[in-house]
């Protein structure tokens, strides 16, 4: 094959690959807001959290399916715990959400610290497991297996979750509180819990994610700030509340991100915000968005 | 022309569910309207588009011979039309007072000035005191809002649409959920703000409906159903039908 | 009345205490009032939008980064500008930054708006690390030669004595202070409370609602951008990272739900509280922003209206304690 056209096709497989993630972290952001109106400013900071508990798990267990497993599900339940002693305490104060995004801004202020103080602040080295490692060869493309992996495990997740929401009576229950809490709690059902379950399934999948970009990204007490900026616009550029946008949004970013390094590498940083910029300048509550909360 | 509110083919749907089905409305200078209705007839809908909170899909809306169709609410308030609201809409943290003065303000045309404190605002307290005592709300002058009884609020919401001194007036279910007694004050109420001035009425209750109304429009899923004297209208058939249920039949 | 005058005799104590204060005071002392007096503006600016307009920004470092920035290109790249002119030229960039967003901000509100204004803070953010040419990147402006703050023939004040720039900032915080004080005081003031509450309504009585926010927030820019001037007359160096990071947007917003939201003073009471744990916790531990972060979370959920709301709660206790000796102690409101 061409060269460049190989090289094209590695820079949007790159892209896919830091999207999907993003879409693992995002999706989690935009469900939760969907539902209760909260946008967790603390959710990126499990994302991290999760990226960590992979190195504590691996240290112990020296498996990373072990913590592939592990990790994201104590995330869950950090997330539940979040959820069930923090923010549902506030919720009566009558101060909206204000009070909402304020605690969970202290809540992500609380883990930074605390993973600088347990693991330190320098950046941790978090190899791919040997299963993994290696590229993989097709049509004269040599592409890192483990990229494919994170690809192919996000696709899966996508699914589940797409499954649960649209297939299950879960999901229905699920869909039905997003647009009306007090009509689903009149018909008996737990809203409450329905909420608790959304809000652990968010904090999972952004465990997942974490544990995934272990090895991919560099861990440090920033990554936090870096993945959850970029969720951030994700999920405010897809419209608050909406999967669909979070997922068209999450892609078009990693692209970007992606192709942006190759070609202007000086303004990467500046394309995404830019490119937030523009899309918001036309339709401020997003591109899928359904006007204010 | 002497229509003072006049639509034309108004309609009007929440995601293909159609709410207002082409509504012709007129309402004469100085007269009081009621629209009556069973519930999720879309007279808060139609309140909607004739006050501006949304853009009908189709149809015209002219207020004083002027097309208003595309203004938005804030403008359509500066050319006389008030409204209040179904649900008890008020400012949670603000005293009565704090209320009235803003409509007050509102009426005076003040409504950029950041250079002058309210207090040095001419007339302005005393206006809003003479409001206050004339709707009998003195004694809460100083009271939040949030603390009023419910017969309270409604009066402060009714008084605070009238604070900015409209012509046409929109008041949507103003006694909704009142004893008998809260409801004779407010009719009263409402007599003594709108004299000389055209009203719309939403309202439930029929006593309210005969005894304030000149003429009477029966909204029936989005349409026009009969609008006629308080009198005919209690003798149509079509009306006792639609409120007896045999209409609900078709759904 | 009598309540007026106790606040009158209070507010020239007050002022008299900043007034002899240097004579006391040793050099840390007073630039640690100074670096309060700057951060009180600040949150007071950010205050005018979260307790008078309910509009939450999680960007406000980007008007306070802008006045920093701009005055501090302009005393490095225009030979023999005063400081005058140049803080200006930066709280007006600030408020010009603030017009420049409006369009976009004010149709959007809740969440949205939080959203929105991070990330427009955060875009200043890496624009700034990336115009290396001009703002020196990551490493900042460095303010070499600090300008007199000087009218030709009438004074001149020199910025590098502690005392001067102690006086001078006192000076030009009381007045902003004071000015947005007064604004909440005029008509438009009025209609910015009416928009907290139920900004439905207030358009319903006739009020843009749209060009109302967009005139506070204008405001409120312009003082966080002259906030910003000062501290980086205050520091000489102007950095991203403390000028424009995200944490310089929430310090304010620290200092407001400390201090109690909806609280005119609400946020100064708050700075003066989060030094005062700041040289707490430096002293017994290295995990500042550790404290912080559980404050913070506990004022959240325990004294949603801060310190102002726990004196209002602690007062009606008491008055409860005083006239009914404890028969009938339940009806608390807040
Ligand atoms: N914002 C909205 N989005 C979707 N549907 C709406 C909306 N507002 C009203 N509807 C629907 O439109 C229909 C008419 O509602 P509307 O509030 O106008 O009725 P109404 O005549 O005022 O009833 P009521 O007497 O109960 O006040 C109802 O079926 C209602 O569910
Ligand atoms: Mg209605």
């Amino acid at each position: 094959m061409n060269p460049a056209t190989a090289m094209y096709i590695i820079q949007a497989l790159h892209g896919l690959a830091y999207g999907m993630l993003l879409f693992l972290v995002a999706s989690g952001l935009t469900l939760i807001f969907g539902m209760v109106g909260i946008l967790n400013m603390a959710h990126a900071s499990l994302f991290m959290l999760s990226a960590y508990l992979c190195y504590q798990v691996l240290a112990f267990t020296n498996s990373f399916w072990m913590s592939l497993f592990l990790a994201p599900l104590i995330t869950a339940c950090l997330g539940l715990l979040l959820e069930r002693f923090f923010l549902r305490k506030v919720q009566a104060h009558g101060l909206g959400h204000i009070a909402e995004l304020l605690l969970t801004m202290g809540i992500s202020m609380v883990i930074a610290e605390s993973v600088k103080s347990i693991w330190g602040t320098e950046s941790l080295v978090i190899s791919i497991p040997p299963s993994l490692d290696g590229l993989a060869s097709f049509a004269g493309i040599h592409y890192p297996i483990y990229r494919l992996f994170i690809i192919g495990l996000s696709f899966c997740i996508l699914a589940l979750l797409v499954t649960v929401l649209y297939k299950t009576k879960l999901g229905k229950i699920i869909r039905a509180t997003a647009s009306d809490p007090g009509m689903v709690s009149i018909l008996g059902i737990n809203t409450p819990k329905v909420f608790a379950g959304v809000f652990a399934l968010g904090a999972w999948m952004a465990g997942v994610a974490g544990v995934a970009a272990a090895p991919m990204l560099t861990v440090f007490p920033g990554l936090a700030d870096q993945v959850g900026m970029d969720a951030f616009v994700v999920v405010v550029v897809g419209g608050l509340g909406s999967l669909l946008g979070a997922f068209v949004v999450s892609l078009t970013l990693g692209e970007l991100n992606s192709f942006g390094v190759q070609f202007i590498p000086k303004l990467a940083p500046v394309l995404v915000f830019g490119f937030m910029a523009i899309v918001l300048s036309l339709k401020p509550n997003g591109f899928f968005g359904e006007g204010d909360h | 022309m002497s229509f003072i509110l006049e639509t034309q083919d108004l309609r009007h749907d929440f995601k293909g569910m159609k709410v207002i089905r082409g509504v012709d409305l007129q309402i004469r200078q100085g007269e009081r309207h009621a629209i009556i209705g069973p519930n999720g007839a879309g007279k808060t809908t139609l309140f909607n588009l004739v006050t501006g909170m949304y853009r009908p899909r189709h149809g015209h809306i002219l207020f004083k011979g002027q097309d208003v169709t595309k203004l938005k609410p804030y403008k359509r308030n500066r050319l006389g039309m008030g409204r209040s609201f179904q649900i008890t809409s008020l400012f949670e943290h603000q005293t009565v007072f704090e209320h009235l003065r803003l409509g007050i303000l509102s009426r005076m045309g003040v409504r950029y000035n950041f250079f002058k404190p309210m207090t040095m605002v001419k007339g302005l307290t005393e206006e809003v005191d003479a409001m206050l005592a004339r709707v009998n709300l003195s004694e809460y002058r100083d009271q939040w809002a949030s603390l009023l009884s419910y017969g309270k609020s409604r009066a402060l919401e009714m008084t605070l649409t009238m604070a900015t001194n409209p012509d046409l007036v929109l008041l949507d279910e103003p006694c909704a959920g009142m004893s008998a007694e809260e409801t004779r004050n407010a009719v009263g109420l409402i007599r003594e703000l709108t004299t000389g001035k055209s009203m719309i009425i939403v309202e439930h209750d029929m006593d309210v409906v005969f005894s304030l109304a000149d003429r009477v429009t029966v909204l029936h899923y989005g349409k026009i159903l009969a609008c006629d004297t308080p009198s005919e209208i209690q003798k149509n058939k079509d009306v006792k039908d639609a409120y007896l249920g045999h209409g609900m039949k078709k759904q | 009345m009598a309540g007026n005058i106790k606040k009158l005799v209070l507010g020239f104590i007050l002022l008299g205490a900043i007034g002899i204060a240097p004579r006391f005071l040793g050099i840390i002392s007073l630039n640690m009032a100074v670096e309060l007096a700057i951060g009180a503006l600040f949150a007071v600016s950010l205050n005018l939008l979260l307790s008078y307009t309910g509009l939450l920004s999680f960007g406000h470092a980007l008007f306070f980064g802008m006045g920093a920035y701009v005055m501090g290109i302009s005393i490095t790249y225009m030979d023999g500008i005063t400081l005058i002119p140049a803080i200006l030229m930066g709280s007006l960039a600030a408020g010009l930054t603030a017009l420049i967003f409006t369009p976009l901000l004010v149709r959007v509100t809740g969440t949205a708006f939080s959203m929105l204004t991070m990330a427009f803070g955060q875009l200043m953010y890496v624009l700034c690390i990336k115009m290396r040419g001009i703002t020196g990147g990551e490493d900042g402006l460095t303010l070499f030669d600090m300008p007199l703050l000087s009218v030709p023939g009438v004074f001149s004040l020199d910025m590098t004595d502690p005392a001067t720039l102690y006086y001078t900032v006192m000076g030009v915080v009381l007045i902003s202070i004071g000015c947005m004080w007064y604004f909440t005081k005029t008509p438009l003031g009025g209609v910015q409370a009416g928009i907290r509450d139920n900004a439905q309504r207030v358009e319903y009585l006739g009020f843009h609602v749209s060009a109302s926010k967009a005139v506070i927030f204008i405001i409120s820019g312009t003082f966080a951008g002259l906030a910003g001037c000062l501290a980086a007359i205050f520091q000489q160096v102007i950095s991203v990272d403390g000028f424009l990071r995200i944490n310089v947007s929430f310090m304010p917003i620290m200092a407001i739900m400390i201090g109690g939201l909806g609280h005119f003073l609400g946020p100064v009471i708050g700075t003066i509280f989060l030094m005062f744990l700041n040289q707490m916790a430096m002293r017994y531990t290295d995990k500042v922003e550790l404290v912080f972060g559980i404050v913070f979370i506990m004022v959240v959920m325990y004294a949603p209206y801060g310190i102002h709301g726990l004196w209002v709660k602690a007062r009606i206790y008491w008055g409860i304690f005083r006239h009914r000796k404890g028969a009938l102690g339940k009806e608390e409101r807040t």
